[in-house]
């Protein structure tokens, strides 16, 4: 692997220093925020958050200042794109991602609604096609099964609780 | 005597022995699927550990810790792809066996130094954690606040790659702590009106949204396995001979596994490569090592097992878990009201007791499950990833919505997930975030408590002498950190070739 500054890594540097600032302001708003109370000791309720709101923006700053430093060099030596940060991630695999936790949040938006067992049937058939798995009904046999099963051990066996609907 | 029978009776009126072996199994079959570490194995079963008594979800947790440590070796050795980090040093010579038909006999090795390892592992953790935790009676509000602000500089000295990177996801954890009721004056914080928000984020939601929904993100997509693993391997384990030859490297194995267990930040994969080196050194055929040498798969493997009991002693001394698997076990305390320390000792002694007879059990059970379970395994490695992964992300949403009955929780993890997914890709370590939010309301309280008592004067924490200890070994964590870094930079800087 070259040991020349990379390009890639440092630009999420200075992505990631720069998203950890807006949130150290964020938090350092919202902080201002918190009501003082009666009972409150001397450190109070906003003292630790104040402190971690500025100890996130110095750091943050540092990795941001850092980032665009390496940036700048790697831009001069026209570094190729390694990553000596040990990942393989790429920012064009984020909407890949994201479509993975959408599926998620159909569950979060249709398990109340048709019930467990439909629910994460649906949820195992949808993960399993978005991954590559081929429809056929082996799949709809899976996700049917996988249902049933899961709602067996978690509510029957278990006796814990899982979102309900009309019908389970 | 009153301890063997205490023990005794507890095999005999609690599940502990059911619990434990349920826990094997769940960790062999977890450590064996690649990708699906001991951490995340763990933090997938955690959520059920609601429904449990306090000694039981321990137990599942310590003994599915133990189950994924040797189920890592079954890829390791036959396909080439170790199921969890710790097992990649047994790859070399593993690998090397089976190629040569030997995969029964690499795998009995890997099981049986696993249990020579657990049990080295275990004695030391229940030989050395009372004794250390009596230290922690000596502690006040300063020295509980210190040894806080110490477990974050070690963890985040030592999470590999940039300090400045895990200090800010150290702090970014602590900011998750402090989301919730203020616990001395009960004023509400960053709930932003949301009523699930009022009582805190629970450290076990950013466990399973980090370690395990990003694995998955970050898998998604990807090619499943090359290789499929051969149905038919029989189990076999070592003859006597053997099993006196591999002694010496499973003793390495575990002097090392027990050093870096009790190193936070240390881990399994490291002990088991440091092992393999020195058992190497120490061996009367090293040129068999990287050839199908069994000792270069018994030190590894008794390494990584002794590893999983060792690293329990500082997190149950201290509240300090080592490891991505222990701070998974320290939210399995956490959840059933159990704070580590002295007091738990005090207190909670069943519960310990329990541990240890549980990790026993589940260390001994390891030889009989591990050759019952081997076909189950290999047939459930050999599954479609898409299946796997679905099921997978089934299970973790529905074991996430047990913890409270609300898709709000499923939805944190969700977004916990993504974060994790982006810290992945930007080089950002998880330990130190978790432990920020594990040991956030040990270090607001301890540290409001000690300005309380000195009516807001600092110099409190100069006047004692075990806090001022503690800072110091932070500060010098964090500038042996700083000077890898500045090294390792300007190495990096003197190889530079001039454009």
């Amino acid at each position: 692997m070259s040991n020349r500054p990379d390009l890639a890594a440092a630009k999420k540097d200075v992505a990631a220093g720069g998203i950890l600032l807006v949130l150290a302001a964020l938090y350092y708003w919202q902080t201002q925020q918190i009501l003082e109370s009666s009972l409150s000791d001397a450190v109070g309720p906003k003292g630790l958050p104040l402190m971690l709101g500025a100890g996130l923006a110095i750091v943050a700053s540092l990795i941001f200042i850092r980032g665009a430093l390496a940036f700048r060099r790697a831009k001069a030596a026209a570094a190729p794109k390694s990553s000596p940060d040990g990942t393989d991630l790429d920012v064009a695999s984020v909407p890949r991602a994201l479509g993975f936790i959408a599926i998620g949040v159909g569950y979060i938006l249709i398990g109340p609604v048709v019930g467990y067992p439909v629910g994460i049937g649906l949820l195992i058939a949808a993960v399993a096609l978005y991954e590559g798995g081929k429809p056929s009904l082996g799949l709809l046999g899976v996700a049917a099964g996988a249902g049933v099963g899961l709602w067996i051990i978690f509510v029957y066996l278990l006796g814990t609780e899982q979102p309900q609907s009309w019908f389970f | 005597m009153d301890s063997l029978l205490r023990s005794l009776t507890l095999l005999v009126t609690t599940p502990l022995v059911p619990v434990a072996i349920i826990g094997l199994v769940w960790g062999i079959i977890g450590g064996a699927l690649p990708g699906i570490s001991a951490s995340i194995t763990m933090a997938l079963i955690l959520p059920l550990t609601y429904t449990l008594d306090p000694m039981s979800a321990i137990v599942l947790l310590a003994s599915t810790y133990i189950g994924a440590e040797y189920g890592g070796s079954i890829p390791a050795i036959l396909i080439r792809t170790p199921g969890t980090n710790s097992a990649a040093a047994t790859v070399i010579d593993g690998y090397e066996m089976n190629k040569q038909g030997r995969a029964g006999e690499a795998l009995g090795i890997s099981l049986w130094s696993g249990v020579i390892g657990s049990l080295f592992g275990l004695l030391m953790l229940v030989l050395l954690t009372e004794p250390l935790s009596r230290i922690a009676l000596l502690f006040r509000p300063t020295s509980y606040f210190a040894i806080g602000i110490l477990g974050l500089s070690i963890i985040a000295s030592l999470a590999g790659g940039s300090l400045l990177k895990a200090l800010a996801a150290a702090i970014v954890g602590l900011m998750i702590s402090t989301i919730g009721s203020d616990p001395m004056s009960g004023v509400s914080r960053f709930s932003f009106g949301i009523p699930e928000l009022l009582s805190g984020v629970k450290p076990i939601l950013v466990m399973v949204g980090l370690f395990a929904v990003s694995e998955l993100l970050q898998q998604s997509g990807g090619a499943g396995l090359a290789e499929k693993l051969q149905q038919s391997v029989k189990l076999r384990l070592p003859s006597l001979a053997m099993m006196r030859r591999l002694f010496k490297p499973q003793m390495i194995g575990s002097v090392v596994g027990t050093f870096e267990g009790l190193l936070p930040g240390g881990g399994g994969s490291i002990a088991a490569f440091l092992s393999y080196n020195e058992a190497r050194r120490w061996s009367k055929h090293p040129d068999e090592f990287g050839k199908g040498s069994p000792e270069g798969i018994a030190a590894p493997e008794a390494a990584n097992n002794t590893v999983a009991s060792a690293a329990l002693i500082p997190l149950l001394s201290f509240g300090i878990p080592g490891s991505n698997s222990a701070a998974v076990l320290l939210g399995g305390l956490l959840i059933h009201g159990l704070m580590p320390g002295p007091r738990l000792f005090e207190q909670n002694a069943d519960v310990v007791l329990g541990l240890y007879m549980g990790s026993l059990v589940a260390t001994l059970a390891q030889i009989a499950v591990g050759i019952l379970i081997l076909p189950v395994c290999i047939w459930l490695v050999n599954r479609p990833r898409p299946y796997l992964a679905a099921f997978v992300f089934a299970l973790v949403l529905s074991g996430i919505y047990t913890i409270n009955s609300t898709m709000f929780d499923v939805g944190l993890v969700l977004f916990g997930g993504f974060v994790g997914y982006l810290m992945r890709m930007s080089g950002f370590p998880f330990l130190p975030a978790i432990l920020g939010v594990v040991l956030g309301p040990l270090v607001e309280s301890n540290y409001r408590r000690s300005l309380e008592l000195s009516g807001g004067d600092l110099s409190i924490f100069l006047e004692d002498n075990i806090a001022i200890g503690l800072f110091i070994a932070s500060v010098v964590f964090v500038v042996i950190a700083l000077g890898r870094e500045w090294r390792d930079a300007r190495k990096a800087k003197s190889v530079e070739p001039t454009a």
